[in-house]
């Protein structure tokens, strides 16, 4: 009984019960309200926040998996595969991609994988960037219209190959970087925090350095964040362990605590601008705060590689769809025959498939 | 057995802090909605509305600032840009259109079409042809004729070499608003050149550049109980669905606020790392100066 207290289990618990509860309470009251014209039917409300619920969890457990943040997979699905406008995906995708890292942050602090310092100095940048890309959005759809959806379609889904390309070829990190050196201004700021790694049974101390650096390519990343809605932790993991040097571990600590800190100050200006809908966005929060639980506690034994190839595909066939939609709205081709978008999507499950079993060419095996 | 290296509190407090707000804000937004259920007129959003217009594409915000003030009784609006409003009549097309089996002109209020049936007096029309369309209303219908006499004279000549047809669409509704006013007006056409759109009906009242004179495409908003446009419209309506639902997003968003700045008082009282406390209280700062919207766009 005594288990059944304790942190994670009891709120996990509450959540799961109040959930459960919730959704059959809405499912029965929605049988007995009638349907105005022009107004969707309260079971189909209710069908459709469940839908977002589970399609959140399902998200967040693969990004707790790929190490990701969960807006790097809402936004563009949500852009690709709806009429939903832009600024509302993107600023519920700010949510998503947000309370992905806030969730994370308890636990990775208290076990001391995160570390506080590093994640003040670059979230000081990372907010900044943040909150100019949040801006050049609404500017953007305020000035651009249609044209400025249709760019922002054709933009991401550049972003979302290179992203997919990333995590076909695995970049360059490295788990434990050597540093030779560390700048003055870096050591005056005494960020390094030993941390036990449960995995090695010891303490680990480990350097930091270019922090100047390391702020700079934070800040292109806010940008990025803040404008498209879909979180960095892609990008921030790679820039603290390449640009500063930090372990790999703790660079994906901190990314999410990042995120969730910098993303605090980038989500406003959709709040304010009403681009936030309570009702649309509240399931997905619930999604990605269970999931996000439920992932790093109970999903940690599953093999990261299998997720991968899911992702990846997932991301090719997402930039696919969101390029064709660009060009579409830009008339530049007609709309994708259904056949069209039937034949791209089984010929990247048969690449993943392929991939699954070893099967592929090289680059993708190497880095699984 | 290793003796694990203690965790600074700061770093303890600003996890807890964030975690247990996270959970919380979590809790009201599964409430939130079952409480919106229960009675759905209540909300400040109407759910039945609110979700039919997302997945309609309907937008959360649309704002062009006019370029020359408005006169009561005005039907042409002078604006900045006519972007936003480009594609409004595609967006609320509801089938393709019908073409025209004679040319008319400027001025001409009966148009003889190939295929009549689809129509229905009081009816919103899209006559377009080649750069050139216009909005109309459905007057009388001549079934053996084929003919439909539309309200007013045409404003525009419309050939049937460059393909000009006859489409049904919804009322392209825009908002005219500023400072003091604000009404809603059904576009008749728009002249992207000359950056003006026409009304149907001039407007009832007048609207000044400098108390912010607005046009907007229909938001989801427009709906809105007392006329709230988003953002912190929890405060006036904490007890409804939405509002509930809003004040936990809300929270959850200013987590990092709380976090930082009791993470800022431990560095600052306990463990004497100024430096670091200045740092935490400046992204507190952000937050607080993004959440109050000191920094915002008109």
């Amino acid at each position: 009984m005594g288990k059944f207290l304790k942190s994670p289990v009891l709120e996990i618990s509450l959540m799961l019960i109040l959930i459960i509860v919730g959704y059959i309470a809405m499912g029965l009251i929605s049988g007995g309200i009638d349907t105005p014209d022009d107004g969707m039917s309260a079971k189909a409300i209710t069908m459709v926040l469940i839908g977002f619920f589970l399609l959140s969890f399902v998200i967040a457990l693969i990004a707790v998996i790929a190490g990701i943040g969960g807006g790097v997979i809402f936004t563009p699905i949500m852009l690709a595969f709806t009429d939903i406008n832009s600024l509302i995906v993107r600023a519920t995708g700010l949510i998503v991609a947000m309370f992905s890292g806030l969730v994370s942050t308890g636990p990775f602090m208290r076990r001391g994988l995160a570390n506080l310092k590093l994640c003040i100095l670059l979230a000081t940048s990372y907010g900044i960037g943040a909150f100019l890309g949040a801006t050049g959005a609404i500017i953007m759809a305020d000035s651009m219209g249609e044209s400025g959806e249709a760019i922002i379609r054709l933009a991401l889904g550049g972003i979302v190959i290179c992203i997919a390309g990333y995590f076909v070829w695995g970049g360059t990190k490295m788990e434990w970087p050597e540093i030779k050196k560390v700048d003055n201004f870096t050591k005056k700021l005494g960020i390094p925090m030993p941390y036990y790694e449960a995995s090695m049974g010891k303490v680990v101390n480990y350097e930091v350095t270019r922090a100047a650096a390391g702020m700079g390519a934070i800040l292109f990343v806010g940008i990025l964040s803040g404008f498209f809605g879909m979180g960095g932790g892609w990008a921030a993991v790679p820039a603290m362990n390449m640009v500063m040097g930090v372990p790999l571990k703790v660079a994906a600590a901190c990314s999410g605590v990042l995120l969730g800190m910098g993303d605090c100050i980038a989500v406003w200006p959709y709040l304010l601008k009403g681009a936030i809908i309570p009702l649309f966005a509240a399931p997905w929060l619930v999604g990605q705060v269970l999931g996000g639980i439920t992932g790093a506690h109970l999903l940690i034994k599953i093999k990261a590689g299998f997720v991968r190839f899911i992702l990846i595909g997932l991301l090719f066939f997402t930039s696919f769809a969101l390029i064709t939609k660009g060009l579409f709205k830009l008339e530049v081709i007609g709309e994708v025959p259904i056949a069209v978008n039937g034949g791209v999507f089984l010929v990247i499950i048969v690449l993943v498939v392929l991939a699954i079993m070893g099967k592929f060419p090289n680059p993708m095996r190497r880095s699984s | 057995m290793i003796e694990r290296p203690a965790v600074p509190l700061s770093q303890r407090v600003f996890g807890e802090v964030v975690y247990w707000i996270t959970i919380l804000c979590a809790i009201l937004c599964i409430v939130g909605p079952v409480v919106a259920f229960v009675d759905m007129d209540e909300n400040v959003l109407n759910p039945h509305f609110l979700m039919q217009d997302i997945f309609d594409g309907m937008a959360a915000e649309s704002v062009i600032e006019i370029d020359a003030d408005i006169t009561a009784g005005e039907t042409v609006l002078h604006l900045k840009d006519t972007g936003d409003f480009e594609t409004v009549m595609d967006n609320l097309r509801d089938e393709s259109g019908i073409a025209l089996i004679q040319s008319v002109s400027a001025g001409d209020t009966v148009l003889s079409i190939e295929r009549i049936k689809d129509f229905e007096v009081a009816q919103t029309i899209l006559i377009e042809a080649k750069d050139v369309e216009e909005v109309a209303i459905i007057a009388a219908i001549d079934q053996s004729a084929k003919t439909i006499t539309i309200a007013a004279g045409l404003m525009n000549s419309y050939a049937i070499e460059a393909q000009a047809e006859v489409t049904t669409i919804d009322e392209p509704v825009i908002v005219i608003k500023d400072d003091h006013n604000q009404e809603t007006g059904i576009v008749r056409a728009i002249d992207k050149e000359a950056g003006t759109v026409t009304l149907m009906i001039g407007v009832d009242q007048s609207y000044s550049k400098d108390a912010h004179g607005e046009v907007g495409e229909e938001t989801i908003w427009q709906d809105a109980k007392d006329g709230v446009a988003g953002g912190h419209f929890w405060k006036d309506n904490f007890t409804t669905g939405d509002g509930l639902t809003q004040f936990g997003l809300c929270l959850g968003c200013a987590c990092g606020f709380f976090a930082t700045i009791a993470a800022g008082l431990i560095f600052l009282f306990k463990e004497k790392s100024y430096g670091w406390a200045i740092g935490s209280f400046w992204i507190a700062f952000m937050i607080a100066v993004s959440a109050i919207g000191l920094i915002a766009l008109h």
